[in-house]
């Protein structure tokens, strides 16, 4: 047994010195360690851009109030959810674990804690950032230059991901006479829309020019919106 | 090498990082019997197990830099055991107690609290001779801890770091292989 030992440490030690097994620098450590590092900095850079861009679609298409319009809209806010978004964001939250797992203080919480501590500070981040502007002056340089060749981040902030459902219109009120509204979107192309008593009018929604609005309801052939539900959006 | 027997494992590491290449040959009379043991309790003998221990320290020299000396070494060396076990688990397919597709919910969600339950001698001896006889019939996840636990005297933070698995899911796996080997035993 004695000798069995011997000869395994003599094995290793010949080997050594031999130089076939050498032993990695400092370095070699130190820098797979930065290159860890900044992949997770990197990959929580893109996991907050994609959620920010999530909320930033979400509110400027309006389909972050569907759910109000009751169990229609509800249905409406699920199905125009953009999924690929959500698919991408996961996949990074997923990436990111395993990147971050060999860390002490991350392997020794439940992955639920973790996944949940990055998804909180992906929001707190997104909602401390300005964000929603910066995505709407990206979004507004890409629509000032329609026609242009689009370059793909500009197809990302113009309907390619973010669905923009038929049943939701989102304008200011340019005209507004009983029975009728007829609003204007960003790009200027005006909408009517019919009121009738079953049009649920959210409290407070003030019916005036110049108010911007959010419209739930299908369109006709000509066009026109028959109004389920009208709300006002906030600032 | 009698004259580095009074020495820390974490001094020896020092030495060894620093240029010493000889000094390596302690730790290896260390941890051979004790890596055999592991090893062997998942059935590999033999020149299998041999190679296997040669390339644990083996790797434990090429990476011996990035261990920090102000941790315990013997939970990074069963760390290295423990991966180059994985490794060969997977190389011999037919190995059941192992199924890489299986999402393992252990690790996903928090589990209470787990005590370090301080077992006596009797108690001790008791595990490992059942652990003796129905070890190869349980699953991989509950096989390592109970091992490192009752075999290789490790704390439920020890087996923790070298699993890289949260403290409490490693009570809950000991409990869960000791019910395991219980009904595999009777």
């Amino acid at each position: 047994m004695e000798e069995k030992k011997e000869q395994l440490n003599n094995e290793i030690i010949s080997q050594i010195k031999e130089g076939k097994v050498e032993m990695r620098p400092r370095w070699f450590f130190v820098l797979k360690t930065i290159l860890g590092v900044l992949g997770a900095f990197i990959l929580s850079l893109c996991l907050i851009f994609v959620v920010s861009f999530i909320v930033f679609g979400l509110k400027k298409s309006g389909i972050i109030l569907a759910p109000g319009f009751g169990p229609k809209g509800f249905f409406l806010f699920v199905f125009s959810l953009p999924w690929v978004l959500i698919m991408a964001s996961l996949a990074f939250l997923l990436v990111l674990q395993v990147l971050i797992r060999k860390y002490s203080f991350v392997y020794k919480k439940p992955v639920l804690y973790t996944a949940l501590g990055i998804i909180g500070f992906t929001t707190l981040v997104s909602l401390l950032i300005p964000s929603f502007a910066l995505h709407n002056s990206i979004f507004k340089s890409y629509r000032a230059e329609k026609g242009t060749e689009m370059p793909p981040v500009g197809k990302f902030y113009r309907g390619f991901v973010i669905p923009r459902p038929p049943d939701l219109s989102r304008g200011i009120i340019i005209n507004f006479s009983t029975g009728t509204i007829i609003i204007a979107n960003e790009d200027g192309a005006t909408s009517s829309a019919i009121i009738s008593e079953l049009t649920k009018v959210f409290p407070g929604t003030e019916m005036s020019v110049g108010e911007e609005i959010l419209i739930f309801g299908p369109r006709s052939s000509e066009g026109i919106i028959k109004a389920f539900g009208v709300r006002e959006i906030g600032n | 090498m009698n004259e580095n027997e009074h020495l820390a494992d974490e001094k020896i590491v020092e030495f060894v990082q620093g240029g010493n290449a000889d000094i390596f040959g302690a730790l290896v009379s260390r941890y051979e019997a004790k890596l055999l043991r592991y090893i062997n309790k998942f059935l590999f003998f033999g020149d299998e197990a041999k190679d296997l221990l040669q390339d644990i320290f083996i790797k434990t020299y090429v990476n011996i830099k990035s261990f920090d000396i102000n941790q315990r070494f013997s939970p990074w060396i069963y760390r290295i055991a423990h991966n180059e076990l994985i490794n060969a688990i997977k190389k011999r397919k037919s190995d059941k107690s192992i199924n890489f597709f299986d999402f393992d919910l252990d690790i996903l969600l928090p589990h209470p609290i787990a005590k370090e339950t301080t077992d006596g001698e009797l108690e001790i001896k008791e595990m490992r001779e059942l652990l003796d006889k129905g070890l190869k019939e349980i699953n991989l996840k509950y096989k390592e801890p109970l091992v490192l636990h009752y075999f290789e005297d490790m704390s439920y933070a020890e087996i923790a770091d070298i699993l890289k698995i949260p403290i409490s899911t490693v009570g809950v796996r000991i409990k869960r292989g000791k019910e395991a080997l219980k009904k595999v035993v009777k």
